[in-house]
């Protein structure tokens, strides 16, 4: 397996400051090549190309959510980037801001032209100011070269919540609003922003969108496995001896990325499970390792593919200190809602801790599994419903390492 | 209006178009329980408490935050989502003070353990809203009592910060309904989420002592809160002394406020109490007299038609602003203090009962005032307010609804046993409740459109569209002037 880069084609290759070594490598052909086309057909465009998926975890239909906003009564419209990368042990987004930030930038456009937007937002993790800067830079750039038309461009700070990664309790945090989600419908591409037509997309989707409209959705459905097209971008961490990111069709599987690209694990051990798709992924184990890494395959085996971060981890490993930590994250990280979250995450964490501390009780087991799954059921949004999913995948595949004192 | 059919549990049920499976529920008498919603506020589906399963969908869907819809299938009751249920309450009971029935004294939580002669003049036990709370009720009604999980201390202060409101943090549940009522129904914005995960917590804007917010005490929140943790706070022990003072004459005003939302308090309804029944309560506590507000509740309104008359004639130029109750006064002074010199009619329907008592009376009755003891029974929080904030008030004390009804109990003041009595001093006329919608009042602030409404109608008297306004904190609306005068 080869790495194929598409969001990350300029990557090293230019400098990121400077908006004409971006045009130079081909940069903003494909914003022009939009512009002269229907706004339909480019819609249509994304739509053939295998659906293009959001890279942010979801894996909802872009096109989708174009055509969603397009054909949405409103005569003001926006396009959010979510670039509010929170989730532990991915840095994705990072690395195609920081290298190039104007493959983004016309992804955007392209797409305000496409739904007829007339603002476009980056929404920013604040724990990336120098990537904030150079958004600011870039886009004044792009403004300078005439490039962003009359679209409005700008760049919002986060401010340190992982919640506001979420689609809604973003738009909230935009608003000057307490970052929690809202009630799903009316969804985004109806009401979102300010209560107008909003298309909110990740960082890696945008990134591709140049690509697909310069060389077409045949092109790009060409690329990776047939009901997840394209490339994904994953990164990987933990006990890996080359913890990198890397991009690649999405045929690969979970093997090649850690022993090919990851050069295996480290100090030679044995590999004890991996984490998928961030602090609320499930873990797989050697077994497993022959999935290609698609939505669906990954899907079947009860985990999601997320951002496509992969933590690897050793068999020195205790998965009991493993899960403890991703609990200590969402307790943190819950923005106190709704009941089973607010609430859930913090016995999740004592009762571990107790278990950890030795003074684990019988009825402890049992206790984690049903509010896990209570979690999973009645958790307002996805924070909440994911939070347990570690926890209840770390007690089927490793009971052992939850040791119960009590008899 | 257009209507849909859906099914719930089997049974065919129609409902408006619009309408969420909750309320497409309750239309066909059928429960589904929950703590956040609220009739009068935004959906919050944050409580989960109201989760159904829905043919078709994957998992449970909160129902009063799912439109119902033509042929949907709903099912509000099964396994599942009964220890969903269940599961919600045994974490919300397991940092929640369960003092429900608690004595100070001798440390137990249960009723049974209480001692009668200990008891008899001991009022530092029970929670506040105990046989009046839905947290309560709920866990009854899905026989929770405590979980598998450990129960935490949360050690939370209380706020006593201004005269009428007790706060305590440790039995808030973040419902958010003292949100919704303070910012959406009354315009307020007193209180506010802060903090998030397992450290939030709703406290007054900035989490300042609620007596530095904009809160006017309009009472609200308390009558929203859906547990313990707001509450009117509770004086009631302070009438002990006088009641056994010898030489004092204790008198009680009884306003129309406080005869509504008595009857509606859960364990009355249903008794068919009257005014005679509560005389007689009254009596059995030694309270000395018993007068009825109506009269003096009728000379306020007739007082600001006068006023407003004889300021038209000086050609004093509109608005003109009358108050129902203190929360409203504070509302404008806080919010349009250039306006507070507009607001027309004297002193309220107690000061002037109070005032007639210790002056007039006490002079025929041959009292020295200074025996005189006032205590004045009131549906109205902001009543305690007034008292407190406005210097040399003839009222001594206010009790609200619930600290009577605690005190009818302790003291064994039974109804069923009590032969009704009249008033030592009844009124003249009929009672007027100006505008009331009589929609709820189970506590202490009564109905509905209030403070917001206020707000708007403020705003349209500014442009010059009204000239009279009668501003109500806690009942009923903004009325106009020929509804007055059919009333008068």
């Amino acid at each position: 397996m080869n790495e194929y880069r598409v969001a990350l084609r300029n990557v090293g290759k230019i400098d990121p400051a400077s908006i004409d070594d971006y045009i130079r490598a081909g940069g903003y052909k494909a914003l022009e090549k939009a512009r002269s086309m229907d706004q339909e057909a480019i819609i249509s465009e994304i739509e053939r190309s295998g659906r293009l998926r959001g890279r942010g975890g979801a894996g909802f239909s872009t096109g989708f959510k174009w055509r969603g906003a397009y054909n949405a009564p409103g005569d003001y419209k926006y396009i959010i980037c979510n670039a509010d990368e929170g989730e532990p042990g991915t840095y994705k987004d990072r690395i195609i801001l920081e290298h190039d930030p104007h493959t983004l930038l016309e992804g955007m456009l392209i797409c305000a032209y496409a739904v007829g937007a007339q603002e476009a937002i980056i929404y920013c993790r604040a724990e990336y100011p120098e990537v904030i800067r150079l958004l600011k830079h870039s886009i004044a750039a792009a403004e300078e070269n005439g490039l962003t038309g009359t679209v409005k461009m700008s760049v919002h700070s986060g401010a340190g919540a992982y919640v506001c990664g979420e689609e809604t309790a973003l738009l909230n945090s935009l608003e000057g609003k307490r970052g929690e989600p809202r009630l799903k419908p009316p969804y985004p591409t109806i009401a979102g922003y300010r209560g107008k037509p909003t298309v909110v997309n990740n960082v890696e989707t945008f990134s591709a969108v140049s690509s697909i409209i310069e060389k077409g959705a045949q092109w790009y459905s060409s690329l990776g496995s047939p009901k997840y097209t394209g490339t994904k971008i994953f990164t990987l961490s933990g006990d890996v001896e080359n913890p990198t990111y890397v991009e690649v069709p999405s045929v690969v599987t979970l093997r090649q990325l850690i022993f090919q690209f990851g050069g295996g694990i480290k100090g030679g051990k044995k590999l004890k499970a991996v984490q998928i798709g961030g602090n609320s992924g499930v873990f797989l184990t050697e077994d497993q390792l022959d999935t290609p890494m698609d939505f669906e395959s990954v899907s079947e085996l009860g985990a999601a593919l997320g951002s496509g971060s992969l933590m690897v981890l050793s068999e020195d490993r205790s998965m009991l200190d493993v899960v403890i930590a991703n609990l200590e994250f969402s307790l943190e990280e819950s923005c106190g809602k709704c009941v089973p979250c607010r609430e859930g995450t913090m016995r999740l964490s004592k009762i571990l801790k107790r278990i950890a501390a030795g003074e684990g009780r019988k009825k402890d087991l049992n206790t984690l599994q049903e509010l896990g799954n209570h979690m999973k059921l009645a958790a307002f949004c996805p924070l909440g419903q994911s939070a347990a999913v570690p926890v209840l995948s770390a007690l089927e595949k490793f009971p052992k390492d939850f040791p119960i004192q009590e008899v | 209006m257009k209507m849909i059919s859906l099914t719930i549990n089997n049974i065919p049920v129609t409902a408006p178009a619009g309408s969420s499976i909750l309320e497409a529920a309750a239309s066909a008498g059928i429960h589904i329980p929950s703590l956040c919603w609220h009739p009068d506020h935004a959906v919050k589906a944050a409580c989960r408490m109201c989760m159904v399963e829905v043919k078709g969908r994957r998992g449970l869907v909160p129902s009063c935050a799912t439109a119902a819809a033509e042929g949907m299938e709903v099912i509000t009751e099964s396994p599942e989502i009964k220890s969903v249920r269940r599961m919600n309450m045994e974490l919300l009971l397991s940092n929640h003070p369960m003092d429900c029935h608690h004595c100070a004294r001798n440390n137990t939580s249960k009723v049974s353990d209480l001692s009668k002669e200990m008891c008899s003049y001991c009022f530092y036990c029970d929670c506040v809203k105990d046989g009046n709370c839905e947290l309560q009720d709920l866990a009854e009604e899905l026989d929770v009592t405590l979980g598998d999980f450990d129960w935490i201390d949360r050690g939370q202060k209380m706020d006593n910060s201004t005269p009428s409101i007790t706060k305590e943090l440790d039995k808030c549940i973040l419902c958010r309904r003292c949100v919704g009522a303070c910012s959406e129904v009354q315009g307020v914005c007193a209180w506010s989420i802060t903090g998030r995960g397992n450290e939030s917590a709703i406290l007054p804007v900035l989490g300042r002592p609620l007596a530095e917010s904009p809160c006017v005490q309009c009472g609200q929140c308390v009558h929203d809160c859906p547990t313990g943790a707001l509450s009117a706070k509770q004086e009631f022990n302070k009438l002990f002394r006088p009641l056994d003072d010898r030489k004092k004459k204790v008198l009680a005003y009884v306003s129309s406020s406080f005869i509504r939302d008595f009857m509606n308090l859960r364990a009355y309804r249903g008794k068919k109490l009257t005014e005679q029944n509560l005389v007689a309560a009254l009596h059995r506590l030694h309270i000395d007299l018993v007068i009825s507000g109506a009269d003096y509740e009728r000379q306020v309104m007739t007082d600001i038609l006068a006023d407003w008359k004889e300021k038209r004639a000086a050609g004093i130029s509109a608005p003109l602003l009358s108050v129902s109750s203190f929360a409203a006064r504070k509302f404008i002074e806080k919010n349009f203090p250039d306006l507070t010199r507009q607001i027309i009619g004297g002193p309220s329907a107690m000061a002037r009962c109070a005032s007639y008592l210790k002056d007039e009376w006490a002079e025929k009755e041959q009292i020295d005032p200074a025996n005189i003891y006032v205590v004045a029974l009131s549906g109205i929080l902001s009543d305690k307010t007034e008292i407190a904030e406005i210097p040399d008030h003839p009222v001594d004390l206010v009790l609200t609804p619930i600290e009577m009804q605690r005190m009818f109990n302790r003291c064994g003041a039974d109804f069923d046993l009590l032969p009704p009595k009249e008033y030592d001093i009844p009124s003249q006329g009929q009672a007027v409740i100006l505008s009331s919608k009589g929609k709820r009042g189970l506590e202490t602030a009564a109905a509905g459109l209030t403070l917001a409404t206020g707000l708007s109608f403020v705003r349209e008297a500014l442009k010059g569209n009204y000239e009279l306004l009668y501003l109500s904190a806690c009942d009923g609306d903004g009325a106009d002037l020929t509804e007055w005068q059919k009333l008068l």
